[in-house]
């Protein structure tokens, strides 16, 4: 894939952050707030593939939801196709919803269950107002086929159908009209590997054939490197490194990518198994996050710098960035690659 | 020592009974556990493993189940033990852990308690003892501060401390056998490289056999000794998993490896993913049950093949030991 | 812990004062209508009539007429009923709630013991014979009605078989003190306890068979069954301890409902002299002092209760005490 560098970024988000207050509790000490997204800042480019990695709780589903305004924006901003749309009002961002749509993670839960797949597959045609009843229908078998179901499936309900089949339901409704952006939020972690293998070939079709650009959100580094052009890792609600797919996974820069990358167990053998980098305990409480950099209380690396100061993430000259005081070089010296 | 598998399994079957028929979960399935040994059990969902698991610790207990086989612990027949004489096998010389540590653990009743509950279970051992030997257990999993976690409700701890905890209570009478049914699925990538050290620890600490059923090739490349890859209720694959891994002899192993997107290295265009879905285990394809979606499938297929092959590294295929040398995918790179 | 004790008693307070609030407001302030008239009772004279405007100080602002209406109610406690000339309306109710409590606290034993054994074979031997017998019963008992139920013991005890070996030590309707006669406090209560109880028996051994049956589902008591431990341990001290909490919560709520007056049918078949039954006339002769009482006394205990099953769950679940 090209991208002319004088293109313009489809979604380009800037210090954007997401608070999330909990607690209603008539003491302002006992009252908490956790920053889910934590300014963060990225380019999406048309006809891109962004990976997002993190683990549970490091606020990449809520950033999707963001991305998407299928929830409020605390703070920053964020502009789709060069308008800004950080504001806009529920009404306001309706029309923009043919253009922008997102993929969960359980179809099932997106798909109503008393409706045939049919009916559930023409209401974006519906509420949008395009087409007659008989175009419609001829959209979604099309549509189905496009997924690789059958068109006689628009008669059956979403219970009659496998996870996998489900989730080409989820996919063919969010293609249904034709969007610049797809957000896909873990879209494979619930299904089989064979079955995930095929929702991701479907994917980098579909990608090919409608020049989609795609939000990949996952907790899983294979899959998100198989899809992705560019990946970001995210770890208590910071992008915390971006670059090339393939640089990011092999060369990592931040000290929390490379634990990531080692802890992954990968199903093949190695002559000897080599020392994983350890990370020291667990994942700090969200509502209390460190000072400083978010990764010092378990890294390797951390000296005083870090912990009283959050370093920024910085772009280097080859494209990548990294927010790490002491970022790591080259590749890394477990030898995996 | 006698020559004898710490388990053995034979044909072991596991039925249910239910308004669209017969589900056969688990078709005949047999395999030994050697001692010091960790097994891998593969498969997808449906495949039968976690009910082959359950079946062994005698925790099938639904009205409708239909079991029958063998299953040899030590020499002792497990299938049809009555619940008195299971019981002073369970927990005390097979120990299991569940898949999702958020709901393995009592809510109501504190970590230090459910270890000691299981001691007093089974050994003669006052409360303080109890206590005592349930704090250094703690600490052996490598959870911080064993003594304060003792008194605290699994609510209070994160999804790796339970998992530790509940891998406490498991190995609290220094069993024999741990039964782990996909330990780390629940759990984030970087506590479950944490607890698949532990796994491997406690064979080395414990001395104690291990089976792990998962769906993760990557956490059976991780820890296990030998590996049985099963598919709609049946071991279609069975060897070391350096054989396994290296030369993969059942079409449904090949394209298991195929779906799992490569860690580096050039990225394929495209996955070998598996065309089509797992059977109905209530209305199971004639002969192989992988024929349907199987690229080498033919007319022989129509029975059903029987485990065969090398010594130690069996597949029920029926392709010819020739078509499979040429078939199947090589792993480059590694030993 | 002692921060949401002592925020749960002040939200206590907040509702009691809020309920005592509006009780006086749909008394005092509905519109179009003339309270004195409603609580000097029907077919009041000119001159009681102005007595009354005079002592509740209707003829002042709607807070002053509050603070002296709870003046009469706590402070002074010389609120009168104007139905039963003269009758002082606390010591009424005070003298009726021994009664009231003394029935609603054995019949809650009873139906306690009862919900729990009930509950607890019904679930432990689900879908068993002796499950659906169980169940069968409880039904059968959950839809009698109180005061059917209680006229019928009433017609065995009392008049068909009352001479008969097995029902003449039933003494006559009616109360006796425990002060006075223990015994006959027992032989007096003890059919009024079985015939409240026999309703909730049923309730409760249903919701408790649903709730372990739910629990017994749980990955939980798989690991228990796992480490060797017995099947009564397993029911017990898993299952049973964690699904406490529905029983807990609706006992509660029902004790404070029934001591408030909810024994009201009870009451009334036995002839006793409870808070119910206070209300009850009360309600006939429209003594509106008399209902204003009963029903901020209710009230007190409901709240009461609500509070008293909050200290209870944070005791059964740990979950509930971190939660505050």
């Amino acid at each position: 894939m090209t991208m002319a560098t004088a293109q313009k970024p489809l979604l380009r988000a800037t210090k954007l952050s997401k608070i999330y207050k909990s607690g209603r509790s008539l003491l302002p000490s006992r009252r908490q707030q956790v920053h889910a997204v934590n300014e963060v800042s990225l380019e999406v480019m048309p006809g891109e593939t962004l990976g997002i990695v993190g683990e549970s709780g490091c606020g990449k589903s809520s950033l999707g939801r963001c991305l998407t305004r299928l929830q409020d924006i605390s703070s920053g901003r964020l502009e789709f196709d060069g308008r800004d749309i950080t504001d806009l009002s529920l009404r306001q961002i309706r029309p923009l919803r043919r253009e922008m749509q997102m993929v969960f993670q359980d179809p099932a839960a997106s798909l109503n269950a008393r409706r045939r797949v049919g009916d559930l597959l023409a209401e974006p045609f519906r509420i949008h107002g395009i087409g007659a009843r008989s175009e419609i229908e001829d959209r979604v078998s099309e549509l189905l086929r496009r997924v690789g179901l059958r068109s006689e499936h628009a008669l059956r309900f979403p219970h009659e159908f496998s996870g996998g089949q489900k989730q080409r339901i989820g996919i063919a409704r969010a293609l249904a009209l034709h969007p610049k952006l797809l957000v896909a939020d873990e879209p494979v972690s619930a299904l089989d590997v064979s079955i995930q293998a095929q929702i991701i070939n479907l994917l980098a079709e579909l990608r090919e054939e409608f020049g989609l650009t795609y939000v990949f959100i996952a907790h899983d580094l294979a899959v998100v490197r198989q899809i992705s052009n560019r990946v970001a890792v995210m770890y208590l609600g910071a992008i915390v490194e971006v670059g090339d797919a393939d640089e990011v996974f092999s060369t990592p820069r931040h000290p929390y990518t490379r634990v990531l990358r080692e802890a992954m167990p990968e199903p093949r053998l190695h002559a000897k198994r080599p020392e994983r980098a350890q990370v020291k305990g667990d994942l700090p409480s969200p509502f209390s996050p460190p000072p400083g950099c978010p990764f010092h209380t378990r890294c390797a690396f951390a000296k005083e710098r870090r912990e009283v100061q959050r370093p920024a993430l910085v772009k280097a000259a080859d494209g990548r960035a990294v927010a790490c005081h002491y970022p790591l070089d080259g590749p890394h010296p477990t030898g995996l690659a | 020592m006698r020559f004898e598998p710490l388990l053995e399994v034979k044909d072991l079957t596991v039925h249910f009974r239910s308004e669209e028929g017969l589900v056969e979960a688990v078709r005949g399935v047999s395999f030994n556990v050697g001692r010091n040994e960790i097994l891998g059990l593969v498969g997808e969902s449906g495949s039968g493993k976690s009910q082959t698991l359950l079946a062994i610790m005698g925790l099938i207990d639904s009205p409708n189940a239909v079991l029958s086989g063998s299953i040899r612990f030590e020499g002792q027949e497990l299938m049809g033990l009555p619940r008195r004489a299971l019981d002073r096998i369970r927990g005390k010389k097979i120990g299991m852990i569940f898949q999702d540590p958020m709901t393995s653990l009592t809510p109501v009743h504190t970590i230090g308690a459910q270890i000691v509950e299981t001691l007093r279970a089974h050994e003669q051992i006052g409360r303080k003892a109890a206590k005592d030997r349930a704090v250094e257990l703690i600490d052996a999993v490598g959870i911080p501060a064993p003594r304060s976690v003792a008194d605290r409700y699994p609510h209070q701890l994160s999804g790796g401390m339970r998992q530790r905890a509940v891998i406490a209570m498991a190995m609290s009478c220094n069993p024999a056998l741990l039964l782990a049914d996909e330990p780390t699925t629940a759990l984030d990538v970087t506590v479950q490289a944490q607890i698949l050290d532990l796994i491997g620890k406690l064979r080395e600490d414990f001395g104690s056999s291990v089976i792990l059923v998962t769906h993760d090739l990557g956490v059976v490349a991780e820890t296990a000794d030998k590996v049985n890859v099963m598919y709609a209720g049946r071991i279609v694959e069975e060897g070391p998993k350096e054989a396994v891994f290296l030369q993969p002899r059942h079409p449904y192993s090949w394209g298991l490896f195929g779906s799992i997107p490569p860690f580096d290295g050039p990225r394929p265009a495209r996955l070998s993913a598996i065309p089509g879905a797992p059977p109905k285990l209530s209305a199971l394809p004639k002969g192989c049950s992988f024929r349907p979606r199987c690229p080498h499938a033919h007319d022989a297929c129509l029975q059903e093949p029987p485990l065969a092959g090398p010594v130690g590294h069996r597949s029920a295929c029926v392709l010819p030991d020739a078509a499979i040398e040429e078939l199947a995918p090589r792993q480059e790179g590694a030993a | 812990m002692i921060y949401a004790l002592a925020a749960r008693l002040g939200q206590m307070a907040l509702v009691m004062f809020g309920i005592s609030v509006v009780v006086f407001l749909i008394f005092f302030a509905t519109p179009g209508s003339d309270p004195s008239a409603r609580i000097a009772g029907r077919n009041a004279s000119q001159e009681t009539l102005q007595q009354v405007r005079h002592d509740f100080g209707l003829d002042r602002p709607l807070p002053v007429q509050y603070a002296l209406m709870m003046k009469k109610l706590f402070v002074t406690r010389d609120l009168t009923s104007f139905v039963n000339r003269g009758q002082k309306v606390i010591p009424t109710v005070t003298r009726a709630i021994p009664i009231t409590l003394s029935l609603v606290i054995g019949a809650a034993l009873l139906w306690l013991i009862g919900g729990l054994i009930v509950g607890l074979i019904a679930g432990a031997t689900k879908g068993s014979w002796l499950d659906r017998t169980l169940m069968m019963i409880s039904l059968a008992g959950v839809s009698m009605p109180v005061f059917w139920l209680g006229e019928v013991a009433n017609l065995i005890t009392q008049s068909r078989f009352h001479d008969s070996w097995a029902f003449s030590w039933v003494p006559a309707l009616g109360y006796v003190p425990f002060g006075r006669d223990p015994l006959g406090w027992f032989q007096a209560l003890v059919i009024p306890w079985i015939v409240l109880a026999t309703l909730y028996v049923g309730l409760y051994g249903r919701v408790l068979r649903a709730s372990l049956i739910e629990t017994m589902q749980e990955d939980f008591i798989r690991m228990a069954r796992a480490k060797g431990i017995g099947e009564r341990q397993v029911l017990l001290r898993h299952g049973l301890r964690t699904s406490l909490v529905a029983f807990v919560t609706m006992f509660g709520l029902d004790f404070g409902a029934l001591v408030g007056g909810g024994a009201l049918l009870t009451e009334v078949v036995f002839g006793l002299q409870g808070v119910g039954k206070l209300t009850y006339d009360a309600l006939q002769t429209l003594d509106l002092p008399m209902i204003m009482a009963t029903v901020i006394y209710a009230s007190f205990f409901v709240v009461m209760a609500n509070f008293v099953v909050d200290v209870v769950h944070m005791f059964l679940d740990p979950r509930v005490r971190d939660a505050f």
